[in-house]
């Protein structure tokens, strides 16, 4: 009788446990689901904002000497870049010039950056501030046409 | 799937191994180990190599951390010199200012030992005295041989001879060099060509 009573009790206290630990393992899969449905939202909210960072504004376009290329209103800049395509006569190069400004009026410069590309700056952080390059070739006064050109703003 | 994971870590590997293990220069009939070219890197970074935090050398060119090394400063700015893609060498240039512009321009190795690198990089092109203009040479060719004025050159503090910094601005000619090897330098000067246009 004893153990007849013993043997009954395990499976006494698995039928009171077990509404327990099903409860505890729904909860479980909720805030699992939560979590999962949350770093989802974080990434489709996140990806976007990491993708403006970055804004291309002349990719690869052809682009004769001094044409500027314009980024127009950016409400945030803290840097960029420019590159050519490759072009070299008796071992010079053309020049990328790459211009953060508040355009006129009252023009303001905020940073600037000018050399054999690819060129690259940062600065303090603008906001409402425009980007523009171009790109010279100030060895002869003769065209040497169009290149590609690419600048980004950050 | 595992021979996929072993040939794609072998290539990763042998990529990385020809963009920072073999930077010889191929070019003009030269093969010459990158230290030969750039000296500073023949000596391991330390801490006063180090960019300060604020400037981002991922923006800069994917410039690798370990690879900067301090080569000067002088009034307007502060000088290092680092790897970027592919093994590039580039300039790194923080010009004093509020602005706190920091700027870069990168070079193949081969590209560099024919023309080094130059930059022009500041708040205002107006105003010489937000910017700062610099040119990093390859290790065989100095400021003697340019023929460069002490007048045109700012008073540099630098630690590696091969910096030059100029103040913008200066005029200065494009000249050609010829080296003992048959190959030719050419310095070509950053003209501040800049403005509201």
């Amino acid at each position: 009788m004893v153990l007849a009573k013993m043997q009954e009790q395990p499976s006494l206290q698995c039928e009171k446990l077990q509404p327990i630990q099903m409860d505890q393992r729904r909860r479980r899969r909720h805030s699992a689901l939560i979590t999962a449905v949350l770093a989802g939202l974080f990434a489709l909210i996140a990806t976007p904002v990491a993708q403006a960072a970055v804004y291309t504004y002349a990719n690869n376009v052809s682009t004769g000497e001094n044409v500027t290329r314009y980024s127009g209103l950016r409400s945030e800049i803290r840097g960029g870049d420019g590159n050519l395509e490759p072009y070299s006569v008796d071992g010079a190069n053309p020049y990328v010039i790459l211009e953060t400004y508040h355009p006129a009026p009252g023009y303001r410069t905020i940073g600037f950056s000018q050399g054999v590309p690819p060129v690259a700056m940062i600065h303090t952080k603008a906001t409402s501030a425009h980007q523009k390059c171009r790109w010279d070739w100030p060895w002869s006064s003769g065209s040497i046409g169009s290149l590609k050109l690419t600048c980004k703003t950050r | 799937m595992r021979f996929a994971l072993l040939a794609a870590s072998a290539a990763t590997a042998t990529i990385v191994a020809v963009s920072t293990a073999l930077p010889a220069v191929a070019g003009d009939g030269a093969q010459k180990p990158i230290e030969a070219i750039v000296p500073a890197f023949a000596q391991p970074q330390t801490a006063s190599d180090v960019v300060p935090e604020r400037v981002d050398l991922v923006a800069l060119g994917g410039i690798a951390s370990d690879s900067t090394r301090f080569l000067g400063s002088d009034g307007y700015a502060e000088y290092w010199v680092g790897r970027g893609n592919a093994g590039n060498v580039c300039l790194i240039m923080a010009v004093k200012g509020e602005a706190q512009v920091v700027a870069s321009s990168c070079a193949t190795i081969t590209n560099f030992y024919r023309q080094g690198i130059g930059l022009v990089a500041g708040a205002d092109p107006k105003e010489p005295a937000t910017s700062a203009e610099a040119y990093l040479l390859p290790a065989d060719i100095t400021s003697d041989d340019l023929g460069l004025g002490m007048q045109a050159r700012s008073s540099a503090q630098a630690t590696h001879d091969s910096l030059i910094s100029l103040r913008p601005g200066s005029n200065e000619g494009v000249r050609t060099i010829e080296r003992h090897d048959g190959s030719s330098f050419r310095f070509a000067p950053v003209s501040a060509a800049l403005g509201d246009r």
